[in-house]
């Protein structure tokens, strides 16, 4: 298949690609982690917040609902562990503020079987009562994604096996185990859907999965997968459309409006999970790499924390200086050990002083490089300027509300300025302050 | 496991790509050193004295304005590659103090007035320059011959007409023309060899530096406008054409004072805008202007309107509708 370059984006400079070599993750099988204890924060989606149903006390079963909300844009949180909720109390969140969480302890017992999804219902409900969102880090809750306004016709499903992200490898090994399931997580899709075809779309850098993805799909009529370039930020979801079908999301809209739905193999994966074992969604791939001793990609219960995972992985070399919750390029700094994991969470990645490389910042000297790598084709050095002269309104007018963060600015400029950083912030003031005036009207 | 660290909190994203500014600077300065050193071999050791007197006051200006607004100062070169362009467009023959007076101005009012590195409008280089033809019009357009190897120390003054001028009346020849390619023609210190200059626009579109629409589509535009408009009362002559192309000064501003990055606008639409202005003004000036010769006028005018260009075209943002072709959108 002919695939379409999307515009923007840039190749890895030889620095990180050295990195890249040095954090590879080097293992024949998936380890599998369970910890004695696990922090569950009751929202772990985008929309409205849950409402939790259990109280400190309570025994419950792995695959039981401990939150939910009963509006649509929302997503159950399940216990991923069976055992007693210890405590409910504020934990540590990304980006430093506070999340609500149940604590769960856990108790060995044979008979307390893992709690299942009801048989009888539709696969859309199972895959609402399995708590599935978007596992690439958006979120968002996949049975709204899969229920589209009625006048959007559905062409293609199209799986996001890119992982554009250097150093994480949870798709990638999740597509060398598990390929049958995630097909089967987009036939599902294709039924619900009535798409036609459904696509794959994987990195070149990541032969064992596109192997074993192509043998899985040979079964599977109308399936295809495809070779993408290792370019960044190729697993984009607007890249991925851009680069596989030549079409657009509109700016103010759902990217399902372009007749395809996209969504992570890993949430593939859960769907399939869902509809055909009736499990809930518990367990995820993580990455944990960098400076630790033993990297290692480890499927993990929801709600472990940071700190049991490195332990696990043999602890730090050296002393970390910055570690990070996602990829190196849009991920999160973690600054508490004791933060949990959550369905967002696909890799943590540790920076020791000696790779920690951040450069002072100097002035722009408007080389335009921000601006030829902006996949969404803003002008990064230009929002930048105004955003720091104060100047909402040009940044307004400059569409910084478009940027979908993915800190290709940041990474080729020769000045080192953060420019995907103030035009986050630009865009989230730009956003609060059009809320603030229609509230008022 | 360790519970003391200290851990920092960062904005995404948390990798940078290897280049810096002074990197490009210095590839810039690589890339000009050839030219610096033909330079001197063609008039004489005295132009190795000029460069060196820019680059001291250039620099020294800087530190000392830095010093005065109380700033950190960064060595990050931009104040040498300025000061050796401004030399390069000198006369072989320029007296001391035209550097000493072409940087400081560069430098302080150009560069430094307008906020500094990537914030002036006009290159600096440039605007140097033309503060001197200003002051001195005579002695600007004095020319030199070359006397390889290195001369005498200072270079002789010759009225001998420059191919831009000799062009008006007679074709060139051959042997000629490959004399102005290979830089053995009177010009301005740095313009002359033309050879070098395209290998140095190469070098640097191969270190992904400059690119070459730039430089291109001024060029095309020169190619035609003397096509048409050298001749006398019909198409010029294949000669004339590439003579226009390979004198005074037109490689060296396509190459390095166009693609300055802070007077040249932000996107490549606006660019190829801009390229294409300083292509037909070079043409005017040329074949009605005062002089034979328009080139580094011809960018400081369109430097001007740099912000304008900015500021009325955008890309088409991603998901955008479509009004105009190229990926265009007007910006009220």
């Amino acid at each position: 298949m002919k695939i379409n370059h999307f515009s923007g984006g840039f190749f890895f400079d030889s620095s990180t690609n050295k990195l890249k070599e040095l954090f590879k993750v080097h293992q024949k099988d998936i380890a599998y982690f369970e910890p004695q204890k696990v922090v569950i924060p009751f929202d772990q989606h985008i929309g409205a917040p849950n409402e939790l149903i259990v109280k400190v006390g309570d025994f419950v079963t792995k695959g039981e609902i401990i939150a939910k909300s009963s509006a649509d844009i929302s997503g159950h949180v399940h216990t991923s562990i069976t055992g007693q909720v210890i405590d409910i109390c504020d934990v540590p969140a990304l980006g430093g503020g506070k999340q609500t969480a149940a604590v769960i302890q856990h108790i060995p017992s044979k008979n307390h079987l893992e709690s299942l999804i009801d048989e009888n219902l539709s696969s859309e409900t199972k895959v609402r009562a399995a708590g599935i969102v978007g596992l690439g880090g958006a979120t968002f809750p996949t049975h709204v994604k899969l229920n589209p306004a009625d006048h959007i016709d559905v062409q293609t499903i199209i799986l996001n096996g890119a992982e554009c992200e250097p150093f994480i490898a949870s798709d990638d090994f999740l597509m060398q185990k598990e390929s049958r399931k995630i097909l089967r997580g987009g036939e599902i899709a294709r039924e619900i859907l009535a798409a036609k075809q459904i696509l794959i779309g994987i990195e070149e850098d990541k032969p064992k999965a596109i192997a074993a993805m192509k043998n899985a799909a040979i079964e599977i009529d109308n399936c295809h997968v495809v070779c993408l370039p290792v370019k960044y930020p190729q697993g984009g979801e607007g890249q991925l459309l851009e680069t596989l079908l030549r079409a657009e999301s509109p700016l103010e809209g759902r990217s399902v409006e372009t007749g395809a739905f996209t969504i992570n193999v890993a949430t593939a994966f859960a769907i399939a999970e869902s509809v055909d074992e009736r499990k809930s969604l518990t367990h995820r791939y993580v990455t944990i790499c960098g400076d630790v001793k033993t990297p290692q990609v480890i499927c993990f219960p929801l709600g472990t924390q940071v700190k049991d995972l490195i332990n696990y992985c043999g602890g730090f070399v050296g002393t970390p200086s910055r570690i990070i919750h996602g990829g190196p390029m849009m991920g999160k700094s973690v600054t508490d050990l004791s933060l949990p994991l959550t369905k967002a969470s696909n890799g943590i990645i540790v920076f020791n002083e000696a790779h920690d490389g951040k450069l002072p910042e100097s002035p722009c000297i408007r080389c335009n490089r921000c601006v030829e790598v902006c996949p969404v084709r803003l002008e990064p050095q230009n929002i930048d300027l105004a955003y720091r002269s104060g100047d909402l309104f040009t940044c307004d007018q400059l569409l910084a509300t478009a940027c979908i963060n993915c800190g290709c600015c940041t990474y080729v400029c020769p000045a080192k300025r953060n420019l995907a950083a103030t035009i986050t912030k630009a865009s989230s003031e730009i956003k609060a302050q059009k809320e603030a005036q229609e509230d008022g009207k | 496991m360790a519970n003391k660290i200290s851990l920092q909190t960062a904005d995404s994203p948390h990798l940078f790509g290897d280049s810096t500014t002074r990197e490009i600077m210095k590839w810039v300065l690589i890339t000009l050193l050839p030219i610096i050193l033909i330079a001197g071999y063609f008039f004489g050791w005295y132009v190795y004295l000029l460069f060196l007197i820019a680059i001291i006051t250039a620099q020294l200006c800087e530190v000392i304005w830095f010093k005065l607004l109380k700033k950190e100062f960064t060595w990050d070169l931009s104040a040498i590659v300025t000061a050796v362009l401004m030399t390069m467009n000198l006369p072989p023959s320029a007296p001391w103090y035209f550097p000493v007076i072409g940087a400081v101005f560069a430098i302080i009012v150009v560069k430094e007035f307008f906020g500094g590195l990537g914030y002036n409008f006009l290159n600096p280089a440039l605007g140097g320059r033309a503060l001197l033809v200003g002051l001195f019009f005579q002695d600007m357009f004095k020319i030199s011959w070359p006397n390889p190897p290195f001369a005498n120390y200072s270079p002789d003054v010759v009225t001998k007409a420059t191919p831009l001028a000799q062009m008006k009346t007679e074709v060139l020849s051959t042997a000629e023309l490959w004399e102005n390619f290979l830089g053995l023609t009177g010009g301005r210190i740095g313009e002359t060899c033309s050879l070098l200059i395209i290998l140095a626009g190469f070098v640097l579109w191969r270190k992904n530096i400059i690119q070459l629409h730039i430089p291109f589509i001024i060029l095309t535009t020169v190619t035609i406008g003397a096509w048409f408009f050298a001749g006398d009362g019909g198409f010029a002559p294949w000669q004339t054409v590439i003579g226009h192309l390979l004198g005074g000064g037109l490689l060296l501003g396509a190459v390095f004072m166009a693609t300055d990055y802070a007077s040249s606008p932000s996107t490549k639409v606006g660019e190829c805008c801009y390229a294409f202005g300083i292509g037909c003004l070079i043409i005017v000036f040329r074949f009605w202007g005062a002089t034979n010769e328009g080139v580094s006028y011809a960018i400081l005018t369109m430097n001007c309107a740099t912000p304008l260009i900015d500021r009325i075209l955008r890309r088409r943002v991603l998901g955008e509708q479509a009004t105009l072709p190229l990926g265009i959108k007007l910006r009220r």
